[in-house]
């Protein structure tokens, strides 16, 4: 579904992606994997078109996105729930829902609107109980349901999840989690970047692992689960040492 | 197939895989082991520049010598502690090459040979009897490991003692025989000496590795052992056997491209050769962990058939090895380089530099015999010592190669000599 090349990518002089290359198959929840400013972040921005200073090819159900703006890839079906959720504080719940059909008013009807709210509601019970109240009263988790529900409100076919357990208590990510995990039962396909890398694993069919911007490692997420010095060899620090 | 989602991928599907898991080797591999950070300095590369496949053909290639340089444990990637398995095979000169095997290797390793096995036509319910040895040498555990991995019954018999091997494969019922196809046609004429005839046993399937062979020697096993005979291929240094297996019909092997990339090149001129060319195999390892060889020059010689297989896998197939760019003779399954042999007997006092390894096959079995021309001096002193001498260098060479020889000492300027390089090595063998 989702394929990338080689993609090398800059901020400014500053050479952040190095040779990513890294695909995502329908149906796939696939994890990427890494320590702070690995470059996580950075790859899911590229994919959703937020970043301009790269060289590389990113192809979505073998279209080539890779100088599609935004609003253009949100189109083909991406739709992105960026880092700290992002909603807008002093609208209200069902408004920050709506915003995120944005791209599809006037191509579909407002009755398929609603039902996409309602089917929303039922994924998120406790944002219908909040539906009216300001986004900016929610607590973190109830945010990151809305940040997802808004992104849902596209109809996306590949979900891009930035951090979603990012502040959040432990059980409020096994929500989150049990809500990804469900997504996918209902035909959505997710790339889900997280530091919690064993929650991610566990949900996810494969994984990606970055380092400094480049991966070294892809496998499967099962794998990777049931083989502790993987974990070890590249989560953690790199060997200098043949005897250490 | 054994992983049909990899076996029958789309050729699309596929090239990027291959990419995805180059680059993460090429990452890990620049950034873990001495030997690629500074091969790829020194070529003027990052890693990061090796976009497409055909970007690969910029790295330097990796030789043998790499490993003896970097012996024992210099060509790791990982620390000792990830390492759960080590093995060896012979070196060049005097040391070992030294392989090394992460749980994750072991797995992938189990998985390929697990495949290869269900590709010769071995299912679970197969009896499968390994008559390779068991020790340093890969053989022997990673299709030990594959056969477990399947299901099937593994009879761990290891190398050696023919009669017993007959009466265990009659007696246990095996089905499947894995050795190298000469002890197979080895097999068949001790068989035939003991009386007993191939309908009394069970066997169907031969998998055969480790030596070159023909097309004439697998007509003449299949025919008297009353089995399919099926051919395979690897070596320690890219993970042991396993990396490349003949499905049932038999038109080349298919090389397990989800976990190493093949090219072929001139051996002279190092460039890489169109596909379906005949030269030198080169292999990266896109999977391992312990030991990730990069562009690993193997001495086969071989060519890439893409044309597709009957069978539905995707992989490309190399014809049977059909020789080496170097002398490594393989003798008995076993890789021998004269230069090990002239090491020892350098080292020997009173030995010359001019020798002569006579390889020959009696009945079905290799025989190596090494001929030595000896100073005047050891030749007119007492037998006795001459004979401790004999025995001393017969010793050394056959623990070091794992092999019996014989060392016959020859009379001075009595071994042929042609103009310029001495003729080391007479083969005598008609495969």
């Amino acid at each position: 579904m989702l394929r990338l090349k080689s993609i090398n990518a800059y901020y400014g002089q500053v050479h952040v992606l190095k040779n990513v290359s890294l695909h995502v198959s329908t149906g796939e929840i696939v994890a990427l994997l890494g320590a702070n400013g690995a470059g996580k972040t950075t790859l899911l921005n590229l994919i959703c078109g937020l970043i301009k200073k790269m060289d590389g090819e990113v192809f979505f159900e073998k279209q080539d996105i890779t100088r599609l703006t935004p609003h253009r890839i949100v189109r083909c079906g991406i739709s992105h729930v960026p880092e700290g959720r992002q909603v807008f504080n002093p609208l209200t719940v069902i408004d920050n829902l709506k915003l995120g059909a944005y791209q599809r008013l006037g191509r579909i009807s407002k009755k398929s609107i609603e039902q996409d709210l309602e089917t929303i509601f039922s994924l998120f019970p406790a944002l219908f109980e909040r539906r009216h109240m300001p986004a900016g009263n929610l607590s973190g988790g109830e945010a990151q349901m809305l940040a997802i529900g808004r992104a849902l409100m596209a109809s996306p076919k590949l979900l891009l999840l930035d951090e979603p357990s990012m502040g959040l208590a432990p059980k409020v990510v096994n929500e989150i989690m049990q809500v990804i995990a469900e997504l996918r039962q209902r035909g959505t396909t997710i790339l889900l970047v997280e530091q919690n890398a064993m929650r991610a694993l566990r949900i996810a069919d494969r994984a990606y692992v970055m380092e400094t911007g480049k991966i070294v490692l892809q496998e499967k997420a099962a794998t990777i689960l049931g083989n502790q010095e993987i974990v070890r060899a590249y989560l953690g620090k790199s060997k200098k040492e043949i005897w250490e | 197939m054994w992983e049909k989602e990899y076996e029958s991928m789309d050729r699309t599907d596929l090239e990027q895989l291959q990419l995805e898991r180059l680059q993460a080797t090429l990452n890990r591999a620049y950034r873990s082991v001495r030997f690629y950070n500074q091969l790829f300095d020194q070529a003027g590369i990052l890693p990061e520049e090796i976009k497409t496949m055909d970007d690969l053909a910029r790295i330097p290639f990796t030789r043998k010598s790499a490993l003896r340089d970097n012996y024992p444990y210099g060509m790791f990637a990982v620390p000792l502690r990830e390492v759960v398995r080590i093995h060896s095979s012979s070196g060049t000169s005097g040391k070992p090459t030294v392989v090394g095997y992460t749980r994750g290797d072991l797995v992938n390793w189990s998985n390929l040979v697990a495949r290869i096995l269900v590709a010769a036509g071995v299912s679970s319910e197969d009896v499968i009897q390994i008559a390779f040895g068991y020790g340093l040498f890969t053989g022997a555990f990673g299709l030990h490991y594959g056969v477990e991995r399947l299901g099937a019954s593994v009879i761990p018999v290891s190398s050696g003692n023919t009669e017993k091997q007959i009466m265990i494969m009659k007696d246990y019922r095996t089905t499947v025989l894995v050795c190298t196809p000469s002890y197979a046609l080895h097999i068949a004429e001790v068989m035939k000496e003991m009386g007993v005839h191939p309908n009394e046993l069970s066997l169907k399937i031969g998998c055969f590795g480790a030596e070159a062979w023909s097309e004439g020697i697998r007509k003449k096993i299949e025919e008297s052992l009353y089995i399919r005979a099926t051919d395979n291929y690897g070596l320690s240094e890219i993970i042991g056997p396993g990396v490349a297996g003949e499905c049932q019909y038999k038109c080349g092997l298919h090389i397990q491209e989800d976990h190493f990339i093949a090219e072929i090149i001139n051996p002279d001129t190092g460039e890489r050769l169109p596909l379906g060319e005949e030269g030198e195999l080169v292999l990266t390892t896109i999977t391992k962990e312990a030991l990730p060889m990069i562009r690993y020059r193997t001495g086969d010689i071989t060519r890439l058939l893409t044309d597709p297989c009957p069978c539905g896998r995707t992989f490309v197939r190399m014809a049977r090895v059909s020789g080496r760019t170097d002398d490594m003779l393989i003798i008995r399954g076993v890789n021998v380089f004269p230069s090990q042999i002239e090491y020892i007997l350098l080292e020997e006092e009173g030995a010359e530099p001019h020798y002569q390894l006579i390889v020959d096959r009696e009945g079905a079995l290799d025989t190596l015999e090494v001929r030595l021309e000896v100073s005047d001096k050891i030749f007119y002193d007492e037998m006795k010592l001459q004979q401790e001498f004999q025995n001393r260098i017969q010793k050394k060479i056959s623990s070091l190669l794992g092999l019996n020889v014989k060392v016959t000492l020859v009379e001075p300027r009595t071994l042929e000599r042609t103009t310029g390089k001495a003729r080391r090595v007479i083969d005598n063998r008609k495969l």
